[in-house]
């Protein structure tokens, strides 16, 4: 049988074609309630509390999402769930403390380096700016290739070019109604793709363990540890103590400072609606995990049974683990209903792709070159230079995808790429809302530190240590991420210290 | 054994959970889009 063979058939197509076509048609009528720039980016901070939710479930909920928590459940099993529940746990203490988001809300700030302009000044702003930018844009850099990883599995075309192709056109459809509608457009194609991608995921489960069988989906495939598959602290499972304290501080962070999920908050009507929605959405952080590697580990129970495509998984050709999800819905949902279920996939993709183009086009243009101008920007400008950068954010990926392969989970390199940002952000944010004697020193440093998490992606830490195979523990991206944190920390402490901020001295 | 039941409690949690969301902001989001589009309308006309 080959492994290719797939349900997905030109009903499907019709069914996805027709449906990523509605957020454009979006894009053009909202295009003229945007009148300035707090429309275009926070869409005139008028959320209210259910689409808010629906919008930060559908920006958190991505493709890549989805293929990377497929891909960890596939190989570690139910052991990876332990990644969803930290996160959904973290999620929840936000929203019932308002730790940062509610504080942030309270600002009316548009993106995250404006508060470090208000607590550190114009200097912290720009590098911080900088430093978000890089982060984030790197972070969406794999997003097309498991798209197009996705697409190929699921409809059983595999002409690379091909998929490429259509994973660009899906890219050049996203960037037309977020250029024309910027947040509103996004919060409202949000709100109709929410609805069809939380069918597709939930149409998506019942099918899977309708097919496996409840009993069976808990039974170790034979190609497994046992322990490793349940037990995220065994040894076998990849993850261990290190890797969840790092996962601890790393999704706590990120869901209070993450841009794309933060705009949210700040769009929000009020910052108890700011809070409310974290609460809310805490359960969107949990399903958009565990569902995908529910898929994942389904997958893996499937593929074990038939020989053949456990195969095309081993040896040197063996496909990628991203393969294992979509080749295994593709074969137990039938046609149409299985075009439901891609287009609900496609629907994350493009709500995820939409919010993090405008997020850190936003960035760069308000936070770096508006600072960088002396006589400042008209908000004329301001929109334009936006628009122009929707277009070339949104590029990268379709580049970036083309020649780059994680050398590391798809996960870890989600993870590792977003502490480049987050590992200096956490400290300097935390100690500027709550910590009087924090310094522009002390931001500085914390920030610049955080850098050094760019070493956690596989290739560069391997040449830099000489490491050979497998790599020792301190060169690992669970441990550079770890130890970045802590050092972002430290230096954000000892430079307050050291160096106070000589005008708060005075004062 | 305790990891499987674990496991067992967050799987139903998140569909039975991820569920009654869906229908819950489904249902509520199409009220606050109406809102949401006539502050948009109310904002954008021009002051007298």
């Amino acid at each position: 049988m080959n492994v290719f063979a797939t349900n997905f058939a030109t009903l499907d197509w019709i069914i996805v074609c027709v449906y990523v076509c509605i957020p454009v048609v979006i894009g053009v009528v909202v295009k003229k309630y945007v009148r300035q720039l707090s429309d275009f980016f926070v869409a005139g901070r008028t959320l209210r509390l259910f689409i808010a939710i629906s919008s930060m479930t559908g920006t958190e909920i991505g493709l890549v999402t989805v293929m990377y928590n497929a891909e960890l459940g596939f190989t570690s099993g139910f052991s990876a769930f332990h990644i969803a529940v930290l996160e959904a746990v973290c999620i929840l203490a936000i929203g019932l403390t308002g730790f940062i988001v509610y504080k942030l809300r309270e600002m009316e700030i548009m993106t995250i380096p404006e508060f470090y302009e208000r607590r550190y000044g114009k200097r912290t702003r720009i590098v911080g700016g900088t430093i978000l930018a890089l982060g984030g844009i790197l972070n969406m850099g794999l997003f097309v290739q498991a798209g197009a990883r996705f697409m190929m599995g699921v409809s059983g075309y595999s002409d690379p070019n091909g998929l490429k192709l259509f994973m660009t056109a899906m890219a050049l459809l996203v960037l037309i109604y977020t250029v024309l509608g910027g947040m509103i457009s996004i919060v409202l194609s949000d709100f109709m793709q929410f609805i069809v991608m939380s069918v597709g995921m939930i149409v998506g489960s019942v099918y899977v363990i309708n097919n496996i069988g409840w009993t069976k989906l808990f039974e170790v495939p034979a190609t497994v540890e046992a322990s490793s598959w349940f037990n995220p602290l065994s040894a076998g499972s990849g993850f261990g103590i290190l890797y969840v304290a790092f996962m601890s501080i790393q999704l706590f962070s990120a869901g209070a400072l993450w841009q794309s999920g933060t705009m949210r908050a700040l769009s929000a009507k009020s910052p108890k609606v700011a809070k409310q929605i974290y609460a809310f959405c805490s359960i969107s952080y949990l399903a958009r995990r565990v569902i995908p590697m529910l898929w994942g580990i389904g997958a893996l129970i499937f593929i074990t049974q038939t020989p053949q495509f456990l195969a095309a998984f081993q040896g040197e050709k063996a496909l990628s683990p991203q393969f294992g999800m979509p080749i295994f819905l593709a074969k137990i949902i039938p046609t149409g209903l299985l075009g439901i279920v891609v287009a609900g996939m496609f629907a994350a993709f493009m709500t995820t792709q939409d919010s993090y183009v405008l997020c850190w086009s936003t960035v760069i243009t308000q936070d770096i070159v508006a600072p960088l101008m002396k006589k400042g920007l008209s908000d004329k400008a301001r929109l334009l230079l936006t628009r122009i950068l929707i277009v070339l954010v949104g590029l990268f990926p379709v580049v970036w995808g083309l020649w780059f392969e994680a050398p590391v989970s798809l996960w870890n390199y989600m993870a590792v790429t977003g502490t480049i940002y987050l590992s200096g952000a956490f400290s300097v944010i935390t100690a500027g809302l709550y910590w009087k004697k924090a310094s522009s020193t002390g931001a500085m440093i914390a920030l610049l530190v955080g850098v050094l998490a760019v070493l956690g992606i596989g290739p560069w830490t391997q040449k830099l240590f000489w490491a050979p195979n497998p790599i020792p523990w301190y060169s690992t991206d669970k441990f550079i991420g770890l130890a970045v944190f802590i050092l972002a920390f430290i230096g954000m402490t000892a430079g307050s210290l050291l160096f106070p901020d000589k005008n708060k001295k005075e004062k | 054994m305790f990891w499987i039941l674990l496991w067992k409690f967050v799987l139903i949690l998140t569909l039975v959970t991820y569920s009654l969301l869906t229908i819950v902001v489904s249902i509520g989001g199409v009220f606050d889009v109406r809102s949401m589009i006539d502050d948009l309308k109310s904002s954008s006309k021009p002051e007298n």
